[in-house]
């Protein structure tokens, strides 16, 4: 982009929310073009839905245009700060789909030509994932997705999480044996036997 | 049959592979929002009231506040300049009212003793 306005790319988050808050137009539009891919991924990644991943993305960022004002530099992090607020969002919804939603309730693998049925079988595994997620308790499944989709290292999701790095450890790995034990029975039905 | 960790594994790797792609739609709505956050923010402003204005609300508006005005100076007029029935009025409210002098008139200093 060339805009005369337009922030330096390297310009820090913070900055950029600063200058949102004094009134700087451009400022919101580099702002979500920065943030919004980062926000957006995450969301997808624990929910597996596209329309309810979008959903949480424009929340995460209108809470975020909300507390402009009150953005105090150096204190935190606006990823740190996203991160917080969209995991908090994907787990509200995960809560509500887990007791709306049974396991069994996520789509098979279809039948098909064998790219078409890889794809699928990928994809009802990854879906099977994301059910798995949203049958652990909040912090565990806000733990493990930082640390396995979002492949954040632990000092960081303690910092997100406002816990230690043992208890974001302990958490991640309670999480996994719990997504281990929830899926083993469904391993034949997602394909792994064939593998 | 469990699952192994490896397994598990490869699946958090396909996920964190996919590329999730972020549509024009959805970033003008992200924007709208942060201008309408702004807008609502200077109307806020615009309309939050000043200090005299909440006074001014606080007395009954104008004809309140013309009245405290109009009370007040009557008020330091009459202090410094007070009609012909007011003084025989304050002596009988608050009596008569007679000066004490402590020192003699021609010794203000109490040089004399």
């Amino acid at each position: 982009m060339t805009h005369a306005t337009d922030h330096d790319a390297a310009s820090p988050d913070a900055a950029l929310l600063v200058a949102y808050a004094n009134g700087d137009p451009q400022a919101a539009a580099d702002l979500a073009a920065r943030l919004t891919p980062r926000v957006l991924g995450q969301a997808f990644r624990m929910l597996r839905d596209r329309a309810e991943a979008e959903d949480v993305t424009q929340e995460a960022l209108l809470r975020l245009w909300k507390i402009a004002p009150d953005w105090r530099q150096g204190e935190a992090q606006v990823t740190t700060w996203l991160y917080r607020v969209t995991a908090n969002l994907c787990t509200d919804r995960l809560r509500r789909r887990k007791r709306t939603t049974p396991l069994d309730g996520v789509a098979e693998p279809a039948d098909g030509a064998a790219p078409v049925a890889a794809q699928m079988q990928d994809r009802s595994r990854l879906d099977a994932l994301a059910a798995a997620l949203a049958q652990l308790p909040d912090r565990q499944a806000q733990a493990v997705a930082l640390r396995h989709l979002e492949g954040l290292g632990n000092p960081e999701i303690a910092q997100i999480m406002d816990i230690s790095t043992e208890a974001v450890e302990s958490l991640t790995a309670r999480g996994k044996r719990a997504l281990t034990a929830i899926l083993a029975g469904r391993k034949a039905e997602l394909g792994y036997d064939d593998d | 049959m469990t699952m192994t960790e490896r397994e598990l594994d490869d699946l958090f790797a396909s996920a964190r592979a996919e590329h999730v792609a972020v549509s024009d739609a959805l970033l003008a709505r992200i924007v709208a929002d942060a201008d309408a956050v702004v807008a609502a923010r200077a109307v806020t402003m615009r309309t939050a009231p000043g200090f005299w204005a909440t006074l001014r609300t606080c007395v009954g508006g104008w004809p309140g506040l013309g009245g405290m005005v109009a009370a007040t100076l009557a008020g330091v007029w009459i202090g410094f300049a007070p009609p012909n029935a007011v003084a025989p009025l304050a002596a009988s409210v608050w009596g008569e009212t007679s000066t004490i002098s402590l020192f003699s008139s021609d010794d203000v200093l109490g040089i004399e003793g």
